[in-house]
């Protein structure tokens, strides 16, 4: 190694502490690129499961349809079909004492020959008569926690009890995720499952295509063979057709990993600045030797070359690190996401991909961090290197002010110090801003996604939904029964069905005309009108988010396919409420009973007269008993319930938001670490002189916390404003994403009040370490540092 | 408050003993620094005693170990072996906080490059000592600083921050700031080591006026005319005393 190249190691090993901050920072930056691991990871995962599961390309819900084995044979000769399973999915409850939860069961036909949508056993043996298999998710998320060997009782269709027990453990990509979002699973013989839901044949037609083929041509076809096979069949919903590589949820999951991009980046920029900053300082307190080198001989190049290795050194050693953090961060995140949001269990993974770039940036930024540092140190003279010292005080207009405020000694010391290095104290304000800045936009960005799915939640004006469960939709009858129920003050048949536009399925609902429980708040044209049911065309109303992405407008009709067949709707309204994430689509109860071929519901929307929380539940309980006895087996939702769980489940999502914050303030608080540490040890001479001048240890504290709290504190102030910007744009990204168009915006301020407390007691906590070392020297020893 | 008040109770605090008159009171002092892989020694045994009210100047070549006594009797650095005793007081035997504080109240030191903090004026440069100490009100401490800069021909730059100030002006300041506690003892490790003959010359005249008033005088210095105007010259050569007396 030649002697410019000792140098160069020698810088590192000069201030050990600050070399190790800035490694831990570089570390931080990449660890956060890891981030773009994610997409190619949860990719990999979902399509091995895909692989493993054989999820189906084509679902397709109808009515109770007997098929025997003839017709499942005819029904897998349509070209293009590759395997079909035909099974029952039945909605019912978990009888446990008083209460009652969700649960589907799923039939398996054929344990031993799943054709697709195959249940993955964990542990535990198939089930026999009087057998179930858990879903593994359901205890994970609470919906149901019965493990092997438990006994778990279902109602039938009746409402009576029937008593199982747990044989295994298992899931299934596509009704794994129900459990996340929506109710438990657990799947059961076909034959046991059509016996509590009083079902004759299937309702579920599952269908993987071969490779090559169109998924929705042979959909068509299967449909059209079902038909032929089984005339009167109809479908209950529309079929659900899988695109090429897609795989559920995956739209949500890119728009998420656009905030974790823009962490990543942000984590990127201050992570930059510290670099850069470090850098400078180093050139700095080198001037001397710069100024010697040039004296002797030394050309600029070799001069910047040697702090160039220097600054790459650091690169490598901090994307070694960083790679290193970052696998398990990504890995770690990525698993939580996967198990709490998809209901998959991520394997760990490392894509050559984010190694190549977190090498290149890694050891590319921090290169280019340091060229300012290179520069100056390239432009540094041999005279000015030479009359170079620690920086003097300045006597501008700054200086002069401090001058003039009465303060005590050591405050007064401290504060003046500020302005001696008054780049790096600058850089270090400009960390603690950035830092500050984004904890304040996520935490921004959360109040704003928390209050406006409350408020989204609080245009709901109506207390339960009653939902057909089995075959027996809701008619007149029903809605006697249930507006006669005793503490019901309204009720609403709505039609609730799957619409879909351009590709994508959207839930529709049939409101009567001039419906009193939907209060839309318009954005253009109308609402729907009871004038609208006997109209000579039929009309739509769709959400705004809706009317984004399919770029409809007033006046436009809307091709739609349908459970029933295609549709022409006329958008007479668009509605700006964000429910339904802003894609609901609202058309008259009789239209689309007209479009469904139907003349029942499947839901009621009820109001109850008591209005407290427990009279709410016990008419909703009231209601199902009632209904289910006279042979109309429902599910309920409860408002207030449902309102809280979707909250708890933004607080999650918040939560992820926040961990990514997390580095980024970390690294600010690295910068004024680093920033302290070297005032300390460039003071330490300073501190030798006022030990010798009678200064206590606990003065020459106070001077340097002063120091670190002033320099917070400025970059607290100016954090905040930069804050509120970064929140608006992560607002504005999210509802642009999410095509929400704006949304109102909430700045917490007691929780960014906390927040700057937080910073500063951080910055006083954060001098304790430099300060003590540099109280514990001797005065001798202080004084002879160089 | 007073200097004198203060001084008592820190003597009680710190278990001053009569040392039979003198001032400083060095005994088999010897003192090794080390020096990366390798152990230098500084001083190989002195022995010195300093009387109050006494001028003494330490010469000798670059390295000899001339700082090195200054800092073992300012409590600045501690021997490797041997008693250290000034103004009654055992170094060895007390804490940085306590050596810190003693030194505030009892030690004036003037450093060879001024060691002024730069953004503090002179005025505020020469009130150190005394906020440390909390020795009287506010406007007592800058009524005494004002008084010694005077007292150093700077009282018309009280105002003005280091870099305002030339080389010779700083270590005005620095003196001003040694007698802030009116100390017992004023030391100086080459006081006059970056100013020209004539500020030296001046330099070394505010000194003997100090010595002349009662206060004990020790310097360093490599100039062996201003060595020759102390009292009393104590030679030292690689870190033994090689002769004491009268220049």
């Amino acid at each position: 190694m030649t002697a410019l190249g000792r140098k160069s190691w020698g810088d590192l090993r000069r201030r050990r502490a600050r070399t190790v901050f800035t490694i831990v920072t570089i570390s931080f930056a990449v660890a956060g690129l890891w981030l773009f691991a994610m997409p190619p990871l949860m990719d990999r995962a979902m399509q091995q499961r895909i692989a493993e599961d054989r999820l189906h390309d084509i679902r397709i819900p109808t009515s109770d349809v007997v098929l025997d084995q003839a017709d499942l044979t005819a029904l897998r000769g349509v070209p293009g079909v590759e395997a079909l399973q035909a099974r029952t999915l039945y909605d019912t409850e978990i009888v446990d004492g008083e209460s009652r939860r969700d649960v589907l069961l799923v039939g398996i036909p054929d344990w031993r020959d799943q054709q697709v949508n195959v249940v993955l056993v964990d542990v535990g043996h198939e089930p026999g008569v009087d057998e179930v298999v858990t879903d593994r998710m359901n205890g994970r998320t609470d919906r149901y926690r019965g493990d092997i060997g438990d006994e778990v009782v279902l109602a039938d269709r009746q409402g009576r009890p029937r008593s199982f027990t747990v044989s295994a453990r298992g899931d299934t990509m596509l009704f794994s995720q129900l459990v996340a979002g929506e109710e438990a699973v657990l799947y059961a013989p076909q034959d046991r499952v059509n016996e509590l839901a009083e079902l004759d044949g299937v309702n579920s037609v599952e269908v993987r295509v071969e490779e090559g083929a169109n998924a929705a041509d042979v959909a068509a076809a299967v449909q059209r063979r079902l038909e032929e096979l089984a005339p009167g069949v109809t479908l209950t919903d529309i079929a659900d057709v899988r695109s090429g590589e897609s795989w559920p949820g995956e739209e949500i999951f890119d728009n998420y990993t656009v905030l974790f991009y823009v962490g990543a980046f942000l984590a990127l920029i201050s992570a930059l600045v510290l670099i850069s900053n470090t850098m400078t300082t180093m050139v700095t307190e080198q001037r001397r030797e710069i100024a010697a080198m040039k004296a002797i001989g030394g050309q600029r190049r070799q001069i910047r070359r040697s702090f160039l290795r220097t600054a790459l050194y650091l690169g490598v050693a901090g994307t070694v690190l960083g790679v290193g953090l970052g696998i398990p961060f990504a890995n770690l995140v990525l698993g939580f996401i996967g198990e709490q949001f998809f209901g998959v269990t991520v394997e760990w993974g490392v894509p050559l991909s984010t190694v190549v770039i977190s090498v290149v940036v890694g050891i590319g930024a921090t290169a280019l961090a340091a060229l300012p540092a290179l520069r100056r140190a390239a432009r540094t003279s041999v005279r000015s290197g030479f009359e170079a010292g620690f920086s003097a005080g300045r006597d501008d207009a700054i200086d002069r002010t401090l001058r003039r405020v009465p303060l005590p000694p050591a405050t007064r010391v401290g504060l003046r110090n500020v302005t001696r290095r008054r780049t790096r104290s600058l850089a270090t304000m400009l960390q603690i801003t950035l830092a500050l800045g984004i904890a304040i936009g996520f935490l921004a960005l959360g109040a704003t996604v928390a209050d406006v799915t409350a408020a989204t939640w609080d245009t709901v004006t109506f207390d339960i939904v009653l939902g057909q469960r089995s075959t027996s939709a809701l008619d007149e009858r029903a809605g006697e029964i249930i507006r006669s129920t005793d503490g019901v003050a309204t009720a609403e048949p709505v039609l609730v069905n799957t619409i879909e536009v351009d590709g994508t399925q959207y839930e529709a609902f049939g409101l009567p005309g001039g419906s009193a429980l939907s209060e839309p708040d318009l954005a253009a044209g109308r609402w729907l009108q009871p004038a609208d049911d006997s109209g000579t065309h039929d009309v739509v109303v769709i959400g705004r988010a809706l009317a984004a992405i399919a770029d409809l407008d007033l006046g436009d009709t809307v091709r739609a396919q349908t459970a029933g067949g295609p549709a022409d709707l006329e958008v007479v309204g668009i509605d700006r409420r964000l429910l339904n994430d802003g894609t609901g689509i609202y058309l008259p109860l009789s239209t689309f009973q007209k479009v469904l071929r139907r003349t029942d519901t499947n839901v009621y929307w009820v109001v109850a007269a008591d209005q407290d929380e427990a009279g709410i539940e016990n008419l909703a309980t009231s209601l199902e008993e009632r209904l289910t006895a006279a042979g109309y087996p429902v599910g309920t939702e409860v408002h207030h319930i449902e309102k809280a769980a979707n909250l708890e489940s933004n607080r999650v999502l918040v939560a992820v938001l926040a961990v990514m914050a997390v580095p980024i303030v970390l690294i600010g608080m690295i910068g004024l670490l680093n920033a302290m540490t070297m005032n300390v040890i460039e003071r330490t001479r300073d501190i030798g002189v006022v030990r010798c001048i009678g200064a206590s240890s606990r003065a020459v504290k106070r001077i340097f916390r002063v120091e670190a709290l002033a320099i917070a504190a400025v970059g607290s102030v100016i954090g905040v404003p930069v804050g509120y910007l970064i929140g608006r744009l992560l607002a504005w990204l999210v509802t642009d994403l999410f095509h929400y168009g704006s949304v109102p915006f909430t700045f917490p301020w007691p929780a960014i009040a906390f927040t700057v407390a937080a910073t500063l007691a951080l910055a006083w906590l954060v001098v304790i370490g430099p300060v003590r070392r540099a109280v514990r020297l001797q005065s001798g020893v202080a004084l002879r540092y160089e | 408050m007073t200097t004198s008040d203060t001084g008592a109770a820190f003597d009680t605090a710190c278990g001053v003993t009569d040392d039979g008159g003198a001032l400083i009171d060095l005994q088999a002092v010897t003192k090794v620094y080390p020096a990366g892989r390798l152990e230098y020694p500084a001083l190989r045994g002195i022995d010195l005693r300093i009387d109050p009210g006494e001028m003494v100047a330490v010469v000798g070549p670059s390295g000899s170990g001339k700082s090195t006594v200054l800092n073992l009797i300012t409590g600045i650095d501690r021997p490797s072996t041997g008693s250290v005793r000034v103004d009654g007081h055992d170094l060895n035997g007390m804490s940085e906080e306590q050596l810190a504080a003693w030194r505030g109240q009892r030690v004036g030191i003037v450093f060879q490059f001024f060691q002024l903090l730069p953004t503090l004026t002179a005025l505020e440069n020469a009130t150190l000592p005394l906020d440390f100490a909390r020795i009287g009100s506010k406007k007592e401490r800058a009524a005494r600083a004002a008084h010694n800069l005077e007292l150093v021909g700077l009282g018309d730059k009280l105002e003005r921050v280091p870099s305002e100030l030339s080389g010779g002006e700083q270590q005005r300041v620095a003196i001003a700031r040694a007698l802030a506690c009116q100390p017992t003892l004023l030391v100086g490790d080459e006081p006059t080591g970056n100013l020209d003959s004539e500020t030296a010359l001046q330099m070394f005249e505010l000194l003997a006026k100090l010595n002349a008033g009662g206060m004990t005088v020790l310097y360093v210095t490599h100039d062996l005319d201003l060595a020759a105007r102390a009292q009393r010259t104590v030679t030292i050569r690689d870190g033994r005393i090689t002769s004491t007396g009268s220049p």
